[in-house]
């Protein structure tokens, strides 16, 4: 049987209404809140699209949204009678969600509208003033989709829109001036026409040049300014010499002038523009450990709890943690006993008991019930957390140069020659020719073909990525994957996968089939990553009821079964070391007696084995740092033959070693999942984030891969590096198409027919040529 | 020959009028979600008409947005 709600299993279980039977209360409550309104159909389009409601949701975290300076970030528009606001809901997933939050007005008519963007995960809510921007929140969170309540800046594509319009306006006027200069190709005798379309034409290009292609002309002279040669210089030498050419044309009467050219070479590099800024909306790549920690934490004060928020924390301060909150700065256990997961810090997924006046870090998971902590740093001050703020890192001082600028480098200084060599040779032959040789080979040289070669090649490349869930940062990323020399894997949820156990049954007394029925009853009422994976493990064995279950923090479970006294959980197993085991182990203890234990040791990722291989076969250097000790090392050594291998490495040591590497010369890919990896993340050239539900927590990175997608390292590798291949041979295509072009300029024969031919003719090859090799070597790489 | 002028002034116009249609739709945020609308035209809003009427209405304008 599966839960109605969130189609989990659940055999056996009590909770139910009429046929419909729940793994969880928190399920149930939901069920009976739609059945109620009347929303049922919410189950209809998809079986069991409920969102699990895991942990009881503490509806005071949403305290927060009463200060006006919080829930201006959610509020879009505000006036005295509604308020729309703006959420983010990461666990939207299928249309059942989207025909639900779309429905809200039906759980409260005060609600006007409600809209979904599913690709961005965000939610519009429009309502009348009698609710709260806090009721709303609450109100979402109720029926499973939390909204997400972190600091994390909201990004507006504003950029985007606007490079959409000046596309529109660019196409159009290209469009239109193509068919005004279409008489002057075909021999126009009459001279009103050609005088008339001409100013027509010019007309027309005015917001070509000053509107769409403005940022060209802007970014070249910024570069021109700070003495650097970017790619716009001779793009911004092209337009400019284009356009004064074909104005003097037209104004003395003596052609049509080549705005054709120009408004079509304006038009197809800012496709190339657009092509090159898909990004992926819903992941975020620049989260720092502020979008992890909640926005305000309850402190008590006098007897009260209030809500602070994180910034103004102060040390001293007490601040009360419950069930599943993250610590939010390094503190001291003043009451209560506290069960902490540090996976995000250490990457050690197993729970650490901590004792009241020891120390708690920043970043741990609470698991358990409530307790009081004093802060003995802020936030921003925390072990975790300065390792962003000391080194003030960021990818800019990275010191891999980009392609596009030595190419442009390069370039620019054979145009500027060639045309100083033109100008050299008709000053001596014939000078009445020099304007118009000298302006033919500007307008010819310009790298529109070039300027399109990046962005068409890897702008592709990155969306083929896609497909296989691998999803890039940006181009750039392509470019430096490309140079990689060192590959450097976390352990704990990289190779290994937290929540695939192997697990063994070592019998002391009873074999497993003797006491499976015991142990399933017991640890399906416990939420310990180890209960959770034996549950797992024994899923086809039925539960039955248990007496007086109780969970005793950091040591096991226990119950009555059957008047039976059953504990499992930790046990003093030295006499049985020399059974050589590795992982953590389980005892099962009836009646006091030990009867056998579980050993769960983590496995690898499918793929791992091969994958390292066949990196070692390519000769890329291999390491491996973990946060955890040294238990699976001689597994790592022998099963993958990693050479280079360093545990108990703490967040900064993960840092130091990439630092350390890439003093050596080394250019590193560091492909890790925590929040401890973060700062070798953000040093490293390439910073892979690997997670298995890629719209949930990922630390601040260049790629996000899925857990699947890792197999395929090597190959993106290698498609990095085929990628950058495909761009020097249509650089080479291009150049061809620039020396025919040379010849005619330098020669004085450009017409402007020709320029019309020549400048598209070679944009599309370009693109034609980019878009099949990319999409040819996917396909073969990537056998699809 | 002075009806070719005319008519290219006048296709010009014409062709203005489009590129206005196309850079409101861009900026009145068209093109901004291209799944969702998809999906929300399936839904069945039968038993909305039947609770209230007047916000059927209401719900109807804001789709089209």
């Amino acid at each position: 049987m599966n839960c109605s709600h969130c189609g989990d299993k659940c055999d056996n279980s009590n909770i139910k209404i009429e046929e419909h039977i729940f793994c969880c209360n928190g399920c149930k409550t939901v069920f009976e809140l739609l059945n109620e309104n009347n929303l049922c159909e919410y189950y209809d389009s998809e079986t069991t699209p409920g969102i699990k409601i895991r942990n009881e949701v503490y509806y005071d975290k949403f305290n927060i949204l009463d200060e006006p300076e919080v829930s201006r970030k959610f509020i879009l528009y505000e006036d005295t009678k509604i308020t729309k606001v703006k959420f983010n809901v990461p666990q939207v997933h299928c249309s059942s969600c989207i025909w639900l939050l779309e429905n809200l007005n039906r759980l409260n008519p005060s609600i006007n509208n409600s809209e979904v963007n599913f690709q961005k995960k965000e939610i519009l809510i429009t309502f009348e003033k009698t609710l709260s921007v806090k009721e709303v929140a609450i109100l979402i969170a109720s029926i499973g989709y939390e909204p997400v309540l972190t600091s994390e800046v909201q990004v507006k594509s504003l950029a985007h829109k606007t490079l959409v319009i000046k596309i529109g306006i660019a196409g159009f006027c290209f469009g239109n001036i193509m068919l005004f200069a279409f008489p002057e190709y075909l021999g126009l005798e009459e001279k009103d026409f050609s005088k008339f379309f001409g100013w027509l034409s010019m007309f027309l290009a005015l917001p070509v040049m000053f509107y769409a292609g403005v940022d060209y002309l802007k970014s070249a002279l910024k570069g021109f300014r700070q003495r650097f040669i970017n790619m716009d210089i001779p793009i911004a030498l092209g337009m400019i010499t284009l356009f004064v050419r074909s104005a003097y044309e037209v104004i003395s009467e003596t052609g049509a002038g080549y705005f054709d050219s120009l408004s079509g070479l304006i038009f197809f590099l800012l496709v190339g523009k657009w092509f090159q800024s898909k990004t992926y909306d819903t992941l975020s790549f620049e989260r720092n450990y502020k979008s992890y920690f909640p926005l305000s934490v309850g402190v008590k004060k006098e007897g009260e709890i209030t809500s602070v928020k994180l910034e103004n924390l102060k040390v001293g301060d007490e601040v009360v943690i419950r069930n599943q909150e993250i610590i939010p700065a390094d503190s001291i256990l003043q009451e209560g006993n506290a069960s902490v997961d540090y996976s995000f810090v250490t990457g050690e997924s197993d729970y650490i008991s901590v004792n009241k006046g020891e120390k708690l870090y920043a970043g741990g998971k609470h698991n358990g019930k409530e307790i009081t902590v004093i802060l003995t740093h802020k936030p921003d001050n925390s072990y975790l957390t300065q390792l962003w703020n000391s080194n003030n890192l960021s990818k800019e001082d990275k010191t891999i140069t980009k392609l596009a600028d030595t190419v442009s480098h390069y370039f620019t200084i054979i145009i500027i020659s060639i045309t100083l060599l033109t100008f050299l040779f008709w000053f001596f032959v014939d000078a009445s020719l020099i304007w118009n040789t000298v302006t033919s080979v500007l307008i010819i040289a310009c790298p529109c073909a070039l300027a399109m070669t990046i962005p068409f090649t890897l702008g592709n490349a990155m969306r083929f990525l896609g497909r296989k869930s691998i999803y890039v940062k940006n181009i750039q990323v392509i470019e430096n994957l490309s140079k990689i020399n060192h590959v450097v894997f976390d352990k704990t949820g990289t190779l290994t996968q937290a929540s695939e156990k192997k697990i063994y049954y070592t019998p002391v007394k009873l074999d497993e089939s003797e006491i499976n029925i015991q142990v399933k009853s017991l640890v399906t009422h416990s939420s310990h990553p180890l209960s959770v994976a034996l549950n797992k493990h024994l899923k086809s064995v039925p539960a039955l009821e248990i007496d007086d279950f109780k969970e005793i923090p950091n040591k096991g479970v226990e119950g009555l079964l059957a008047k039976n006294e059953i504990f499992i959980g930790k046990y003093d197993l030295s006499q049985y070391s020399n059974q050589a085991f590795q992982g953590s182990t389980v005892a099962v203890v009836i009646n006091e007696e030990l009867v056998g234990f579980y050993t769960l040791t983590s496995t690898f990722r499918e793929g791992i084995k091969s994958l390292v291989q066949k990196l070692l076969q390519k000769e890329y250097k291999i390491s491996l740092i973990s946060g955890d000790s040294e238990a699976d090392d001689i597994k790592i050594k022998e099963e993958l033959g990693i050479e280079n291998r360093q545990f108990n490495c703490a967040p900064l040591d993960k840092l130091n070693f990439v630092k350390a590497k890439q003093k050596e010369g080394d250019t590193i890919v560091m492909i890790g999942d925590g929040l401890n990896d973060a700062g070798a993340l953000m040093e490293s050239s390439v910073g892979i984030a690997v997670s298995d539900d890629v719209n949930y927590f990922v630390p601040a990175c260049d790629t996000i891969m899925s857990g699947e997608a890792l197999q395929d390292l090597e190959k993106l590798l290698l498609y990095s590096k085929i990628s950058i291949r495909i761009i020097w041979a249509g650089f080479t295509l291009s150049f061809i198409y620039n020396v025919i072009g040379l010849s005619f300029a330098v020669s004085g024969s450009l017409s402007p027919i020709v320029a019309a031919v020549l400048m598209p003719l070679s944009s599309i090859t370009i693109v034609a040529f980019t878009s099949l090799t990319t999409r040819y070597y996917f396909k073969k790489l990537f056998k699809i | 020959m002075t009806m070719i002028f005319m008519l290219t002034g006048i296709s010009l116009i014409l062709a203005i009028g489009f590129l206005s249609a196309f850079l409101w739709a861009v900026k009145s945020g068209q093109f901004d979600d291209d799944y969702t609308p998809s999906v929300r035209i399936l839904f069945e809003d039968s038993v909305k008409k039947v609770k209230t009427n007047n916000k059927t209405i209401k719900g109807n304008k804001n789709h089209k947005q």
